[in-house]
């Protein structure tokens, strides 16, 4: 039976190359897909390290002399005064728990600053995102610390003279080392800023969006003196208790003349970190949602080819198969022959496919994820993934012509023999 | 001769309609999904009001600079300083225009008096502006020159904020206040794509009247951005050479300083301005294309071998009347080329159907797959025809339904006009 299966197969070798070159160009590229997606996903379910529910940035400027607000004598420090009384009186807030300041410091930012820190012989590489905070920075986004410190603590560390905190992963990439414990109470020294700061704990690494691997998101923060808060920070974000959110920016915008005009300080607006997320990776949100059509697109073109092609072959064949039940074959031993078919075709390309998915990855054009490109349980997963959705792609494809195949009636059939 | 192969193509279709239904579904899918893939690209690149210009035009959204005391590799990437538009952009004499702007739309409260303040995004702008940019004033005028360069009080703002702010959109010379400072309307434009990210706001005022002019940092640097307009493509050469020639003198002021520019071939054309969204990295526009073609590519072959597998299914029932024709004279480039027509009609009606599906699929859930730029909007708003649909779209179109075509029915058609013609007239 199975021999004969095969030698059907052979026969029609014309329509079932083009079965082949379709089923193997859309194997590769399925796999791409599924190892694509397997790679965001697996991002995305990382520990993102900070937390931004119930977390909001308020927009505040100087008014200018054209206002007739403008109070024209107003010096820096005044102005740094009103800024500190603002962020106190946000801070009495009933519905606020904790208000912080910075420069290129929220998460979902697309404007950074970076530095790279060194102590002994020992000095960080790649893009180390520096965060220029106030105090209460980690408790605002919920950092915490590697040994276990609290957002709190952190806050608390971080008011201690030239501290700083970095990511626990800031040695990993030139180091292989996991944890920065062991440098905690060492001094470094801040190339790009030309200061010397004392780390004071290491945190757990904060990413640098969702999308964003953890071993691409090494940061450090420091402190802004409180003096040069209105000359160097120009973000203020503030936790809102958790469940006081409703309403909030509204309540907030209405007492935004009354109560937070101070000297030549206002609010202009209030946007919430769901809204700021979601405009930062919508780029990435979309290029999930491309993936996916694509998949869908790819499986509905071998559903479609497979429905047409089988659908002509059970029409061509129609005699073949009243022969077969004539001789006693029954319906599901027809319905099984006609899915085989393409089963089979499926098993013949899938060995040349992992040829090319192995291509793709020793020549590195797919997803670099957690240090390499290769990583036996993931091409194994992409692979097992793209080979069971195509076969049942195939198997629905062919239902419908198998269906029709297995209800021929042979004697109807054979009738013009 | 072209009714006869309407009439051969819908012979065709109803002789077998499952397996032609299956083809033109296939068809009108791939074309679809690529014209999706198309106008996501044309909607950032292709030139639609009042980003009428981007055809020709050259943009600088940020610039680079290093210091010497900043170490080997450290440098600071970002929106311009206004002391560099002027020295740079404002002393072009070769252009046909230029502008500087905020690189980014703001969110300001509005209000007038007895009324609640609301939010809405607003972009400081020079007179330069409105000559680059097309837009549609229903209502007064654009600021002048003058205007600008005193810094007066003054804006244009777009017919959905002058009906919140009044009621209505005759409101020349209406007065209403933008962070605390009082402004009068001297325009009212039709409201504009935030799809259009270089001109996108709900209303614009000179940023000479803003803090954005002096928002500024090491002289050089700052918050704006800025586009040039040269006459026609083939000033753009003349227009780079102006550029360079400016900023070499800007340059060699800043060394004095320690400063360095860092010019990282800019400015851009549109296509290398959105192809290089980050400040801090050279353009790779090829890195791009090849992206764009490989995905062309794929949702081209896949279902063109589909395609093909089901012309060769169809060409199959049609042995017996190719012999025939081959037997009264046909020769095989007739056989092959009647073929080719008779599927690229096919192709064609089922290429029309994808791009119709396309348009109306981005016209209803467009929102969802093209992106605004960078600013509080949370989805594409101001989608129309006029932005979706450009007549180089339905050229792709129809290219690829010919590519489409040439791979799906060449190999069939060449298959088909070997046939031997006894075998085919005796049915072997």
């Amino acid at each position: 039976m199975k021999r004969k299966l095969l030698k059907q197969i052979g026969n029609e070798w014309r329509s079932n190359v083009w079965l082949g070159v379709e089923l193997l160009i859309v194997s590769v590229v399925m796999w791409f897909i599924t190892d694509n997606l397997y790679t965001a996903i697996s991002t995305l379910n990382e520990p993102r390290g900070f937390n931004t529910d119930h977390c909001y940035l308020i927009k505040y400027a100087l008014l200018n002399e054209q206002s007739p607000e403008f109070i024209p004598d107003k010096s820096n420090s005044d102005n740094n005064a009103d800024f500190l009384t603002l962020m106190d009186r946000l801070e009495k807030r009933p519905e606020i728990e904790c208000v912080a300041a910075g420069q290129n410091s929220y998460f979902y930012n697309g404007s950074n600053s970076n530095t790279y820190m060194a102590t002994d012989t020992f000095s960080s590489s790649g893009y180390l995102l520096r965060r220029l905070v106030s105090p209460d920075f980690p408790r605002v986004f919920r950092i915490r610390g590697a040994n276990g410190e609290t957002p709190e603590q952190l806050s608390e560390l971080l008011k201690e003279p030239r501290a700083f905190l970095i990511s626990d992963n800031a040695f990993k990439e030139k180091y292989n080392l996991d944890h920065m414990g062991a440098f905690i109470g060492k001094e470094f020294s801040n190339h790009a800023y030309g200061d010397t700061l004392v780390l004071k704990a290491a945190y757990e690494t904060a990413r640098y969006s969702d999308f964003q691997a953890a071993e691409w998101s090494t940061s450090m923060m420091s402190l802004c003196p409180e003096g040069h808060y209105i000359d160097a920070l120009n973000e203020l974000m503030v936790r809102v208790r958790d469940n006081m959110d409703t309403d909030f920016i509204e309540n907030l915008m209405k007492d935004a003349d009354s109560h937070f005009r101070i000297g030549n300080l206002y609010i202009s607006s209030v946007q919430s970190f769901d809204d700021i997320r979601y405009i930062h990776q919508r780029d990435n949100v979309t290029g999930m949602r491309t993936f996916f059509a694509g998949a869908a697109f790819l499986a509905l073109n071998i559903f479609l080819g497979l429905l047409g092609t089988f659908w002509f072959r059970t029409r061509m064949r129609i005699s073949e198969i009243a022969i077969r039940k004539a001789n006693g074959a029954t319906r599901s031993d027809i319905f099984r022959r006609v899915i085989s078919e393409g089963e089979i075709i499926l098993l013949v390309i899938t060995p040349l496919a992992i040829f090319l998915d192995w291509l793709i990855v020793h020549f590195e054009f797919n997803t670099y994820y957690h240090g390499a490109y290769f990583e036996p349980s993931r091409f194994i997963a992409c692979v097992v993934i793209a080979w069971a959705f195509m076969a049942l792609m195939i198997l629905l494809g062919i239902l419908l012509p198998a269906n029709r195949a297995m209800k021929i009636a042979p004697a109807k059939s054979l009738m013009g023999e | 001769m072209k009714t006869n192969y309407i009439k051969l193509a819908w012979a065709s279709i109803r002789q077998q309609p499952v397996v032609s239904t299956v083809s033109i579904a296939g068809t009108a899918l791939a074309i679809f999904l690529i014209m999706i893939m198309v106008m996501m690209t044309e909607i950032k690149t292709a030139p639609f009001a009042p980003e009428s210009n981007r055809d020709r035009w050259l943009v600088q959204k940020f610039a680079s600079i290093a210091h010497k005391d900043w170490g080997e590799g450290n440098t600071s990437n970002g929106a311009l300083g206004f002391n560099t538009i002027k020295a740079v952009f404002y002393e072009m004499k070769t252009p046909e225009a230029v502008t500087a702007m905020d690189a980014w739309p703001m969110v300001a409260s509005l209000s007038v008096p007895g009324q609640p303040a609301f939010g809405a995004e607003y972009r400081g702008v020079d007179n330069g502006f409105w000559d680059v940019m097309d837009f549609t004033f229903i209502n007064g005028k654009p600021f002048t020159k003058a205007d600008f360069d005193a810094g007066i009080p003054l804006a244009v703002i777009n017919e959905s904020t002058a009906r919140k702010l009044f009621g209505s959109t005759d409101v020349e010379g209406r007065e209403f206040s933008i962070n605390h400072v009082p402004y009068k309307v001297c325009g009212v434009v039709k409201d504009v794509s935030n799809l259009a990210n270089l001109s996108y706001a709900e209303l614009w005022v000179p940023f000479t009247s803003t803090n954005s002019a002096n928002r500024t940092w090491c002289t050089y640097m700052g918050g704006l951005s800025a586009i040039i307009l040269p006459k026609s493509v083939d000033d753009i050469p003349a227009v780079r050479e102006e550029y360079k020639q400016l900023f070499d003198k800007l340059g060699d002021e800043a060394k004095i300083d320690g400063w360095e520019f860092i010019l990282r071939d800019r400015p851009y054309n549109q296509e290398v301005h959105v192809a290089t969204p980050w400040a801090n990295m050279s353009p790779d526009v090829n890195k791009d294309r090849l992206e764009r073609l490989t995905i062309y590519l794929i949702l081209l072959i896949v279902p063109a071998v589909n395609l093909s597998s089901m012309t060769h299914s169809r060409l199959q029932r049609r042995r017996e009347e190719i012999g025939v024709r081959r037997a009264f004279g046909a020769r095989r480039t007739d056989i092959i080329t009647d073929i080719f027509i008779e599927n690229l009609v096919i192709t064609i009606v089922a290429g029309l159907i994808g791009l119709a599906l396309s348009l109306i699929f981005a016209l209803l859930w467009g929102g969802l797959i093209f992106q605004p730029g960078y600013g509080v909007s949370l989805s594409a708003s101001g989608l129309n025809l006029g932005i979706l649909f450009h007549w180089s779209t339905f050229g792709w179109a129809m290219l690829f339904c010919f590519l489409l075509n040439l791979l799906s029915a060449g190999i069939p058609s060449l298959n088909a006009s070997r046939i031997n013609i006894v075998n085919a007239l005796t049915g072997k």
